[in-house]
């Protein structure tokens, strides 16, 4: 089921009436609600792969109850280490199986061994590497005493299966999130408003500028061999709005979503384009996991404590995992590896955490010239990235940058010849980047004055300007 | 609850309100704009008498010269539209009848098309906008299989074929006084002559040509003379049955398939250029329209 479709709309609002109006007077009634809401929701694609949701489930709420009844330290972390283990080896085979057998058996013939090869047909359960690390987090915090077992299976099954950021989050904390479900949620008006603003600013984000992007940067991406280089440089920037539109969208409307339901989950997109240097950056992006791989990995391996040669080592472990995290192809790992080169220098000159104020403006709201510099900059280094992001192979994305460095058959109108939004598009993405520029101090842009105004506009423009002839499905579904 | 409900009501009432003034004014700016496509010359034909109607694909569209059928005096449409099929050529024929344009003969040209009897997208997206008429509607009506959709939803139309009638095509209707063709005549011709590369028909004809039988016993159940034809291919076309095939189903058939030998006439091998099309029209003209 998809946020953006009729199925969507029409499931959300029978939850909410029985939410709200049958079982608002039992706690334990709208946890049961909400994971029965939550499994349809997510069986809606494959029903099979409930029965891993329900095994993580199970297997973590177990591991939970033995950590809170023991307290020898050698036992707790065996159930520790039982739990990554199953929940990673789950990741594993779904997620890496066939890309560890093929690189194996490369490398085997890169020494001139012939092996068998022996792929499986693996589907991939959609949201695997969402909900495995949501309740990683359950285990580690219960394990480091950050956080108390549960011992409401019902709570604990809804926190994993939580419908509006299942699938492509954000990754929540067990500590932020399961205590809410303990708690007795209110509705409270002013908050659902807001939920309600931010679903469709989301899907603003979602329909008209992720998927009019998605029809250029597709096009241009799959035969980059015959684009020309303003093509090609104008393909990686769609390319960085569509993602940008699709995730942040994502995450816009599963938070507002939750809002109706009287859950506060944390935000995950702070209008990254607006950085001024790539940690910036990365403190603004996909916020859910890069603290989650601060929090869970960066710092128990040392983090920037340390010879300034571990500390590299850290930054690089984490961008490489991060990478990889999003999927088995060297083009991710070579994309974490990137961001790493970016953020190094910083880290060597101390300042990787400069940029912690809000962005300087003049008064009229605009930036100075060093800071346009430093965000400009900074948003072209994230495109050079994202070119190996949504290449196919390595050899393709290499390929596609020397065709841009090397300017070869420069003509802007063989561009503009492209068939859909040849020119409508570029005025769309402007006006995104000054709303978003206007509104960086708040959490979206459909708050403060005159919000049923700005409301309706953005639901117009969503009519008028979205792409439903060929909508796209979300880009993080695939991870 | 109850000022939240008052507020989700709001917003619906918007979004009915908003997609009803969208379907009308992006309806209105189509009926009313310029005539900048075949699609909208045809339907802009009411209440006239032609000589004949041509249908077809753009092997109708350039290839049939309807200023030389004005000298010598006969009116001739040209309602060949580029990538068509025999069903979009059917909605066609049905519109002009429904709108009052009578004719003494229509010719349909076939070669593969005939074996295909779905709606191409590039027609029936731009004759969408005039969903509201009965013959239009009618016809969708045994072709969608969302009809109702596009029946009882506003704006359903423009928003699921976005790419060819939504706000980019509205934009350009409304600023557009671009005549097609520049001078309209309704044949839109090819210039020059590119490498030839081979062609082929197909090897057999479908045993359920269904779009092609509904021109057939639509022409009959409305007293129009109908004459099929194919336009000519290049040297390189690949020898196949087909034309023989259809010669032999099709009494009033005639094949100009292998017309030319002189590759010069074509702008690729199953495209005349101008000079070419001019040549196919007057064989045209004298086999069949000789006073």
């Amino acid at each position: 089921m998809l946020f953006n479709s009729i199925e969507f709309l029409c499931f959300l609002f029978v939850v909410f009436i029985l939410y709200w109006l049958v079982f608002k007077k039992s706690i334990k009634l709208q946890n049961a609600l909400i994971l029965v809401a939550s499994y349809v929701f997510y069986g809606w694609w494959d029903w099979r792969f409930l029965s891993l949701i329900l095994l993580s489930t199970l297997v973590d709420y177990t591991i939970g109850l033995q950590l809170k009844n023991t307290e020898k330290q050698i036992k707790r972390k065996y159930l520790l280490w039982g739990s990554l283990l199953f929940n990673l080896s789950l990741l594993a085979f779904f997620k890496y199986y066939n890309f560890f057998i093929d690189n194996w058996i490369v490398a085997w013939e890169a020494l001139g061994i012939t092996m068998h090869r022996s792929t499986l047909n693996i589907i991939l359960p959609v949201g695997i590497s969402f909900y495995t690390f949501q309740t990683l987090s359950y285990t580690i915090d219960v394990y480091r005493n950050k956080l108390k077992a549960t011992t409401d299976f019902v709570a604990f099954a809804s926190f994993v299966s939580f419908f509006p950021q299942l699938v492509a989050g954000p990754i929540e904390r067990a500590s932020n999130l399961l205590p809410q479900f303990y708690k007795k949620r209110v509705f409270n008006y002013e908050i659902a408003k807001n939920g309600i603003a931010l679903i469709v600013w989301g899907l603003f984000k979602k329909i008209v500028i992720a998927d009019s992007c998605a029809v250029y940067a597709n096009a241009i991406f799959e035969d980059y061999h015959s684009k020309d280089s303003l093509t090609l440089i104008l393909g990686g920037v769609y390319f960085a709005f569509q993602i940008y539109g699709d995730f942040s969208g994502y995450s816009d409307i599963a938070i507002g979503t939750s809002r109706l339901f009287g859950f506060d989950l944390m935000r995950n997109f702070n209008y990254p384009y607006f950085s001024r240097d790539i940690a910036e950056f990365w403190r603004r992006w996909h916020i859910s996991l890069s603290t989650w791989f601060r929090d869970y990995l960066y710092i128990p391996i040392g983090g920037s404590r340390g010879s300034r040669l571990k500390q590299l080592r850290n930054v690089i472990i984490i961008f490489v995992v991060s990478g990889f995290w999003h999927g088995p192809n060297w083009t991710f790992v070579i994309w974490g590896l990137l961001n790493a080169l970016y953020f190094i220098p910083l880290l060597l000159q101390g300042k990787n955490r400069q940029n912690l104020d809000e962005i300087p403006t003049n008064r009229f709201g605009f930036p100075n010239v060093k800071v346009l510099f430093q965000i400009v900059s900074t948003f072209m280094l994230t495109t050079v990235a994202w070119v190996f992001f949504r290449s196919e192979t390595l050899f393709d994305a290499f390929e596609y940058l020397k065709k841009i460095v090397l300017f070869e058959d420069f003509k802007f109108l063989k561009f503009l010849s492209i068939e859909r939004y040849a020119i409508e598009l570029i005025p769309i993405l402007f006006l995104l980047v000054v709303i978003e520029w206007f509104s960086k101090e708040k959490e979206h842009p459909i708050m403060g004055k005159y919000v049923l105004f700005k409301l309706y506009v953005v639901i117009l423009l969503i009519i008028v300007f979205g792409v439903y002839s060929n909508p796209s499905d979300f880009i993080y579904f695939q991870f | 609850m109850k000022q939240f409900f008052k507020y989700i009501i709001g917003a619906f009432v918007f979004v009915i309100i908003t997609l009803v003034v969208l379907d009308i004014v992006y309806t209105k700016i189509y009926e009313n704009n310029v005539v900048s496509n075949k699609v909208k010359y045809l339907i802009s034909l009411k209440n006239s008498h032609f000589d004949a109607v041509f249908f077809g694909s753009s092997r109708v569209d350039n290839h049939i010269v309807t200023s030389e059928f004005k000298k010598e005096g006969f009116s001739v449409v040209n309602g060949g539209i580029q990538g068509v099929s025999l069903k979009d050529n059917l909605l066609f024929l049905k519109m002009l009848i429904n709108n009052n344009v009578t004719f003494e003969r229509v010719f349909v040209q076939l070669d593969y098309v005939y074996n295909k009897s779905e709606l191409s997208q590039t027609s029936y997206t731009e004759i969408l906008p005039y969903f509201r008429k009965p013959v239009v509607r009618d016809f969708f009506k045994e072709e969608f299989k969302d009809y109702n959709n596009y029946y009882y939803i506003p704006f359903y139309r423009y928003a699921v074929n976005d790419y060819r009638i939504g706000f980019r095509g509205v934009v350009s209707g409304l600023f557009s006084d671009k005549r097609v063709n520049g001078v309209f005549d309704d044949y839109d011709p090819l210039y020059g002559s590119n490498k030839m590369s081979t062609c082929q028909l197909p090897n057999k004809l479908t045993e359920n040509p269904t779009a092609f039988n509904e021109i057939k016993s639509f022409c009959k159940d409305n007293n129009i003379e109908v004459v099929y034809f194919t336009a000519p291919f290049c040297s390189k076309l690949k020898p196949t049955p087909f034309t023989k095939l259809l010669a032999d189903k099709i009494s009033n058939y005639k094949d100009y398939s292998t017309l030319y030998k002189d590759d010069s006439l074509f702008h690729n091998c199953s495209h005349l250029n101008n000079e070419g099309a001019v040549n196919f029209t007057q064989k045209i003209i004298s086999d069949y329209f000789t006073k």
